[in-house]
């Protein structure tokens, strides 16, 4: 199974990428910082009177330093600064807190910047480890102050001078300010979770509905669908069964990430089978606990697999149900309402693309017992002939004992009638084969120069048999055209053929390949007999023969320009025809040139 | 004058061939599928192998041919290489154009396209006994 790419894969807990993505944003937001802190500090100190310390500019200097050596690190490799910069970060935070008030500092509610980030950025376990720690740097500080491990810097001289001291005003401000820490991240965090869960099946649905009806490959169709359910709901496992034609059995077809033991299980009876008869209703259904749901056929192997939340959904189709999706999870209550309908969604696209797949399959298993078909008619019809003008042959060469005039004008009939016979059995299987197959083989690009001069070559003898000068003119080499390489050689055969034979001896035929825009234009013209009016608009009908082809007594079967139609069709050209009696006949050969 | 095995399953082919190849001067031998036409192989030892392509199955002469090429040095049919073939078709004219001799495709010598005609069966046959 080839193109797995095109199968979403999961999206992770967010990562360093998602933070390195947002590290140009930090980077601009710390320029702006550092430079505020070093207008802001002297703006306070002089204006408002308020006794910033000078370290205020010390920092600001530092941060801006920092700030530099982050952005060329960022500038050379993004990722490498994710780490660096969150405990400059904290550093830097930490330093300002204790410098404008630690405790008493109202900047002290800048860690929420952290705390909210992390909860965005973070899996929801790691939010709250940070959210812990943010709330032991602030006690930290606060504890430093208060046993005067560090200068504590009133900066809001109306507030008491004692307060960093009071052990109630410390404990209550790191209670209330951890209640926000703590309540903000369990809040941000379950919405986070469920716009990533959204995200993720949006993405994979609309991977599913681009992606699924494009395969006409059953089991590739089933293989990509297992996936996608799978790592949509970040499930264990899912697999997808099929119903046989009559609805009594269901076969895993398609499953991903469950054992082989697990998938030997065998058919599932729908008769035993409650859950499946119950999804195939058409509304989904969710198994909070498979272990001890008595409603399917093999709980011990359920169990065995490790199997306890269960999600089916039918696959129903435009001609009924095709089978059920089954998702799997590893614990209980794995699944919800949302996924639920999430899986009906993808299981409605699922089962569209699975009947174009099965069509698809019955039209090509139909046109390959056509095919077999009309081989094996070919040779049926074509050995008796071609075994009555062999032996004909031997007695009009006189290697079976003499013959008199009579015999000999009797056998020449006989042997007349049979060439056409052969002629119009070659030509009516042709025709069917190509209407089936395009004249066997696959469609590539092929020369129109090699294959006109091939065909040339093939009927030089035949020309020059009756005197008529074959001409070539090819105005416009390298033209290629994508059809197959018996088809192209037929249409030439046919038209060059039909030149050839309608142009009395003597006569000419001039073939010319050009190019007009883009498309390949070949004409065969001949000094030949033309065509009647009235006879042009059904020339290209199949057995239509001329009537002044019949007067003459020339033999054909009224099936060789029908055969070029249906081939140059097939190509996506066109062809026509210009003629008058006794003025010859050109007939025009259009086909798109290959990309 | 040379030993020529036939081997089509059509009884009016092969009394075609063999009327015509008689005229000729050869002595004429025939089967009626590719295994009984190997079986000949060592009591004829012919000069020249006419195969017909679609016998009891649609590959038997191309199989047959195949098995006479065979370069494998246990084969029982090794001395036995060198014969030349002439591959009989009943494919239609415009596979033809493709369908010219060629070594890497199928192990024959030549191609002729049925129904047989006495005058070319004749000039090929000599053709590829003096090739030889």
């Amino acid at each position: 199974m080839k193109d797995h790419s095109s199968v979403p894969e999961p999206v992770d807990v967010p990562t360093s990428v998602d933070l390195s993505n947002n590290s140009a944003r930090l980077i601009r937001m710390r320029w702006l910082a550092g430079l505020a802190m070093l207008i802001v500090t002297p703006v306070c100190v002089t204006v408002l009177n308020v006794p910033l310390p000078a370290a205020l500019y010390a920092l600001g200097i530092g941060i801006l330093a920092y700030n530099a050596l982050m952005e060329w690190a960022y500038r050379r490799q993004p990722r490498s600064i994710v780490t660096p910069q969150i405990v400059f970060d904290w550093l830097a935070l930490a330093i300002f807190v204790q410098l404008t008030g630690g405790i008493e500092s109202p900047a002290v509610t800048f860690f929420l910047f952290h705390v909210l980030l992390a909860s965005i950025l973070l899996s929801r376990r790691s939010a709250f480890v940070y959210a812990v720690l943010v709330i032991a740097v602030v006690a930290a500080i606060a504890a430093a102050d208060a046993i005067g491990l560090t200068i504590h810097h009133q900066v809001l001289l109306a507030l008491p001078p004692e307060l960093y001291r009071e052990p109630l005003f410390i404990v209550g401000t790191l209670i209330f300010f951890s209640i926000t820490v703590l309540v903000t991240v369990s809040l941000i965090t379950p919405i986070v979770s469920d716009l990533r869960d959204h995200e993720r099946q949006l993405a994979s649905l609309c991977m599913t509905i681009q992606v699924l009806p494009r395969s006409l490959d059953l089991p590739r169709v089933l293989d990509q669908l297992a996936r996608s359910v799978t790592h949509s709901l970040q499930a264990k496992a899912a697999s997808i069964g099929l119903l046989d034609e009559t609805g009594s059995q269901m076969q895993i077809a398609a499953a991903y990430g469950l054992s082989q033991k697990y998938l030997a299980t065998g058919l599932v009876q729908m008769a035993h089978s409650p859950i499946d008869q119950e999804a195939l209703r058409g509304y989904p259904i969710i198994v909070e606990e498979a272990t001890t749901d008595q409603r399917f056929q093999y709980p011990a192997e359920i169990a065995a697999e490790g199997i306890h939340s269960i999600l089916c959904a039918a696959l129903i189709g435009r001609r009924g149900p095709l089978g059920v999706v089954r998702v799997y999870g590893w614990r209980p209550h794995c699944f919800n309402k949302r996924d639920a309908e999430f899986v009906s969604t993808v299981a409605r696209q699922g089962a569209m693309a699975i009947e174009n797949a099965l069509t698809y399959g019955e039209l090509r298993h139909t046109d390959e017992t056509k095919s077999q078909f009309v081989r094996a008619v070919t040779h049926e019809l074509r050995s008796p002939v071609v075994g009555a003008q062999s032996l004909v042959r031997t007695m009009t060469h006189d290697l079976a004992g003499g013959l008199n005039d009579m015999q000999r004008d009797i056998l020449k009939r006989l042997s007349d009638r049979l060439d056409v016979l052969k002629m119009l059995i070659d030509d009516l299987l042709d025709l069917a084969a190509g209407k089936i197959e395009g004249l066997q083989g696959e469609l590539t690009d092929i020369s129109v120069e090699a294959t006109v001069l091939n065909v040339v070559d093939h009927l030089r003898a035949q020309a020059e048999e009756k005197h008529i000068e074959l001409q070539v003119d090819v105005l416009q080499h390298g033209l290629t055209v994508t059809a197959t390489e018996d088809g192209l050689g037929r249409i030439f055969l046919n038209l060059i053929g039909n030149a050839i034979k309608y142009t009395p001896p003597g006569g000419q035929v001039h073939i010319g390949l050009e190019q007009s825009h883009n498309e390949a234009l070949a004409t065969v013209s001949d000094t030949g007999i033309g065509i009647p009016e009235v006879d042009v608009p059904h020339l290209f009908e199949e057995f239509y023969r001329a009537s002044n082809v019949k007067r003459n007594g020339i033999t054909g079967t009224g099936l060789g320009l029908a055969i070029v139609k249906d081939l140059v069709e097939r190509y996506e050209g066109r062809v026509s025809v210009q003629s008058q009696v006794g003025g010859g006949t050109t007939l025009t050969v259009v086909l798109p040139l290959a990309r | 004058m040379a030993k020529i095995l036939i081997v089509d399953d059509d009884p009016d082919i092969v009394l075609a061939a063999r009327l015509c190849l008689q005229k000729a001067g050869h002595e004429v031998f025939d089967a009626n599928n590719g295994d009984a036409g190997l079986r000949l192989m060592e009591t004829v030892r012919p000069d020249l192998i006419i195969l017909d392509v679609m016998m009891s199955t649609a590959t038997d002469g191309f199989q047959t041919a195949l098995k006479l090429r065979s370069p494998d040095p246990t084969s029982p049919l090794l001395g036995y290489r060198h014969i030349p073939i002439l591959m009989l078709t009943a494919i239609r004219s415009t596979t033809d154009l493709r369908f010219a001799p060629d070594r890497d495709y199928l192990p024959v010598d030549a191609f002729m396209d049925k129904p047989i005609d006495p005058d070319d069966l004749a000039k090929k046959v000599n053709e590829l006994l003096t090739k030889k």
